[in-house]
């Protein structure tokens, strides 16, 4: 009886434990793979856009990212030949409306407003999150690296290394510390 | 914590594709301590995918965790898009290195290890070139979590 008791208890507390994470626990993660640039001209050569902007507004939206290939090339399609249809591939993502002020890079006008996204954000109630990377902020004056895409917003060339902010002076700084090439492009930027 | 014995299925790619993700596989299997080995098998029913498509992003792979911590599901992508694009070494070792870098993740490593040690988990560098197999830091950090 005395043993039965004690199965009763520890089954009470595994309960009581499932039940304080009846689900997964946090955010949905989102975990990246980007490549580094060696310095700036690297990152710049890689950019098919260079703009300094303010970000006006943002908002989450979930975002089918699928781009199908019309390759012939086994390597670059990875999907032809596969025999099945293609995966849907959505994701979260926060979408800036940036206000563009100057282009180093690409045709984009001054004036003009151009949506950049960056993964994470809260979705109908549930957050997502880019392990390692820093959202940038409304009203904020960045120098962007960018990726342009035909169907979907522009991205940033990875999470570290993309993106500058601009101070009251005029002066630009890595958003992330860890930016290795950083006071290179603020050195091309300023 | 993921096990580090686990299924998955390859889903959805080309046997060009199949290939650079089972490459992510062996790569990793027989990884081994006194105490485990990892062994990561094939199940077509499996909740943990790998795949690979065209993408309209600058990620090379991207790996989401699911499911329960102690019974983790993911699902891996690699991106055929922005590999083809970058001139980082060959796209053979960029694909290879995307899918064994993923397979990290499901084994409980975390990007970019604060180390002077070559590791699959670091981002890649045009400084650098690219790792297309786990080092033995690699291995010997995934020995140390189980």
């Amino acid at each position: 009886m005395k043993r039965g008791v004690s199965r009763f208890g520890v089954l009470v507390g595994l309960v009581a434990l499932l039940g304080g994470c009846a689900a997964p626990q946090g955010a949905h993660e989102y975990h990246p793979l980007y490549p580094e640039y060696m310095d700036a001209e690297d990152l710049a050569a890689a950019a098919t856009d260079i703009v300094v902007g303010t970000v006006e507004s943002a908002e989450v939206r979930r975002i089918d990212i699928s781009a199908p290939s019309d390759s012939t090339d086994p390597v670059e399609n990875a999907s032809d030949g596969a025999g099945e249809e293609a995966h849907d591939a959505s994701y979260v993502y926060t979408v800036l409306q940036l206000r563009v002020e100057e282009t180093y890079k690409g045709s984009r006008a001054p004036g003009e407003v151009i949506e950049v996204k960056q993964l994470g954000g809260t979705f109908e109630g549930e957050e997502y999150l880019e392990e390692g990377a820093t959202a940038l902020s409304i009203d904020s004056t960045y120098a962007l690296f960018l990726m342009s895409f035909d169907n979907v917003p522009a991205s940033l060339l990875n999470a570290s290394q993309a993106s500058y902010i601009r101070d009251a002076n005029g002066a630009f700084a890595p958003v992330d510390p860890r930016n290795s090439i950083g006071p290179e492009v603020v050195r091309l930027l300023s | 914590m993921q096990s580090a014995t686990f299924n998955l299925r390859i889903t959805g790619v080309n046997p060009t594709w199949d290939a650079y993700l089972k490459h992510g596989v062996t790569s990793w299997n027989g990884t081994c301590s006194s105490t485990m080995c990892v062994t990561i098998s094939f199940n077509s029913s499996s909740p943990r995918t790998m795949t690979a498509g065209n993408y309209s992003e600058t990620w090379w792979g991207e790996y989401q965790p699911g499911g329960w911590p102690w019974d983790r599901t993911f699902a891996i992508r690699a991106n055929a898009t922005s590999l083809s694009a970058s001139t980082l070494s060959t796209m053979d070792n960029r694909s290879k290195m995307t899918a064994a870098h993923e397979l990290g993740h499901a084994l409980s490593l975390a990007d970019n290890p604060s180390t002077t040690s070559a590791s699959i988990m670091k981002y890649p560098s045009t400084s650098a070139g690219v790792l297309t197999v786990p080092t033995t830091f690699d291995k010997t950090n995934v020995k140390n979590k189980y």
